[in-house]
């Protein structure tokens, strides 16, 4: 199976960014057994492009719905990670934006060794 | 050092800014994982050759980049790499950390030590990968690296900035010469211009490296010395980045106008690991099985073997890789482009290993194509007339194989040329220095030697040194000098050997 034709079954198997399960099943029973894996695979990869994923330290309703007005197309997908120490990290795609205290404080960390001799 | 106010105010000017801290980064996410390569998708950003880290602190180089991920060989062993994990860009190509701490030291291609000395942590940030100086940079080899070897040193002579392929066989000594030319330079520390060495071991016998190091402490040429291994068990990752890593250092002393001689053992190896990486990434085998960048691999690295122009500090890079053939096979793929890429080459032959002749150089196949320009006039004055009489011998030795009856003047050059092998012989870790070398070519050159026996030529030659070293020590400093041997030298030389031949035959 070419890539471009891997790719134009993805494009059918989403319905308004919405995995479409009667696109999919069609498309599934359709393919062979190896090229079925790489259709899986591929539909991974979409998932992930359409998804975001927030990292938190706490459990906070109002941040939450913050974020849902930030990405409206997409799904958010959220984890508590205490371990943040304030802030948040955010991977969409292939991006990743950190903003914690974190993060920070390994900067100062960083930028003390540099500097200290 | 900076004050505790300054610490304070860096963190004071960090606190305002907190708020703003946003890191930005692109990554990848890890799909595959096995022998020792890395599939990633994601990395949209990334580019060829740039240094990627994982989660837990593995590192890896980017050496595929396709529409929707990127290969990634690793540098550390991978087995907690797994699905899903994430890889972060460096945003900069593979670099090493070059300094003056690194001679003397014994490190890994990443400048990782291996010596259980501490890591050397200042330095220049040199990229492994790097484009070879260009033309206008360049001028032509001009200066003489001495080996210290007789055979080299006057009939495939090496200058600074030259690649002398050494080539041959297993056993047959080609690491010992590079570690002869290697203990060599110690010389050149005493006159002012030291030559820094670096010793690339690529996937070789930790046991060997261990030898050749200790072998270098004994014989004081360690202080000058860098080596960088990646052995047999390393990931072929680092065997295949070793002889960049070596090149960069190189190129970090060269850089400071300084001479470097770097020996890399060898490149046979380093394309067997290239082979390993470029199957295990999927890309089509060639030619016994190799990529189709296989050339280019060895030439890229062999172009930064350079000989800068004064505007650009004047220094330098001599290469010595080394090639192990099999079954005496120099027509062999990796043989081939690595004799054509280089300014000549030193060919080991095993018939004149078991015969005895060590080194044994086979003069006749070996060359070197721009040394020649860099001989002393004096080294150059003896050697034409060694090289000829050398060719003679071999031509009449063929046909004294049948045993016919010969003239007397076929079979004094045939003597002649027994006793011209005899003294081209030379023992291990025993560089000569340039006087010396001389002397040795041009008693046998002249005739002193037609009457002694070929099997004492070797105890003739030690004590003929000696007695002209404490006799007339004014010949080794005419000599020294590097032009072109006066008349009075020569009278006097004649003088010298003739009173030491009375004193040697009684």
């Amino acid at each position: 199976m070419s890539k471009k034709f891997l790719k134009q079954l993805i494009k059918y198997s989403y319905k308004k960014n919405i995995l479409n399960y009667e696109n999919v099943s069609s498309v599934a029973k359709l393919l062979k057994r190896i090229d079925l894996k790489h259709y899986i695979e591929a539909l991974k990869k979409q998932e992930r492009k359409l998804s975001v994923f927030i990292d938190v330290p706490i459990n906070d309703v109002n941040i939450k719905d913050k974020f849902r007005k930030i990405f409206p197309n997409k799904k958010v997908v959220w984890n508590i990670e205490p371990s943040l120490m304030l802030g948040t990290r955010i991977i969409d795609d292939d991006m990743l934006f950190e903003m914690n205290l974190k993060n920070t404080l390994d900067k100062i960390k960083d930028s003390i060794d540099k500097d200290y001799d | 050092m900076i004050d505790t106010s300054s610490i304070i105010k860096k963190l004071e000017k960090r606190l305002t800014t907190l708020s703003s801290d946003i890191k930005v980064q692109n990554i990848g996410i890890v799909e595959k994982n096995s022998d020792g390569i890395v599939v990633a998708s994601g990395l949209s950003q990334s580019f060829m050759g740039e240094e990627v880290y994982f989660e837990k602190g593995e590192r890896g180089v980017i050496l595929n980049l396709d529409e929707d991920q990127a290969s990634i060989i690793l540098l550390s062993q991978g087995e907690n790499i797994k699905e899903g994990d994430i890889v972060k860009r460096r945003s900069k190509l593979l670099s090493i950390l070059a300094s003056e701490d690194l001679k003397g030291r014994v490190i890994n291609p990443l400048g990782e030590p291996l010596d259980g000395k501490p890591m050397v942590q200042k330095g220049e940030s040199m990229p492994l990968e790097r484009i070879a100086p260009g033309v206008v940079e360049r001028e032509p080899v001009s200066t003489p690296l001495k080996t210290g070897i007789k055979a080299i040193d006057s009939m495939i002579p090496i200058g600074r900035g030259q690649r002398e392929l050494i080539i041959g066989d297993r056993g047959l000594g080609k690491t010992a010469i590079a570690i002869d030319a290697i203990l060599n330079q110690k010389s050149s520390k005493s006159t002012g211009k030291e030559v820094i060495c670096i010793y690339v071991a690529i996937s070789q016998k930790q046991s060997t490296v261990a030898q050749i190091i200790e072998k270098l402490k004994e014989k004081s040429a360690f202080s000058y010395t860098i080596v960088v291994a990646a052995n047999a068990p390393d990931p072929a990752a680092l065997q295949y980045l070793a002889p960049y890593a070596g090149v960069a250092i190189g190129e970090y002393f060269m850089k400071k106008g300084q001479d470097v001689l770097i020996v890399y053992d060898d490149l046979t190896k380093h394309a067997w690991a290239y082979r390993q990486i470029s199957l295990v990434l999927g890309r089509p085998a060639g030619r016994e099985a190799y990529s189709g960048d296989i050339f280019y691999l060895h030439s890229r690295l062999l172009e930064r073997a350079v000989k800068l122009n004064k505007k650009n500090g004047g220094g330098s890079i001599t290469a010595l890789p080394i090639i192990e053939t099999q079954a005496n096979d120099i027509s062999a793929y990796i043989p081939t482009n690595v004799i054509s890429i280089t300014d000549g080459q030193i060919y080991l032959q095993p018939d004149l290993f078991n015969i005895g002749v060590r080194p044994a150089i086979n003069v006749g196949s070996s060359v070197s194509r721009v040394g020649g320009a860099a001989q002393t006039q004096a080294m150059k004055s003896i050697a034409g007339k060694l090289r000829l009489e050398l060719a003679q011998y071999r031509e009449l030795a063929v046909f004294a194989q049948f045993g016919s009856e010969l003239d007397e003047a076929t079979l004094s050059q045939i003597e002649q040329g027994k006793r011209l092998t005899e003294i081209l012989k030379q023992p291990q870790y025993e560089p000569l220095s340039e006087p010396f070398e001389i002397l040795s070519i041009w008693v046998v050159t002249n005739g002193f030697t037609s009457d002694i026996p070929v099997e004492s030529i070797a105890k003739f030659e030690r004590e003929y040194h000696e007695y002209v070293k404490n006799r007339n020590p004014k010949i080794i400093e005419a000599i020294s000098s590097g032009e072109k041997i006066s008349e009075a030298t020569i009278k006097q030389l004649q003088k010298t050997t003739s009173e030491f031949k009375k004193i040697f035959t009684a």
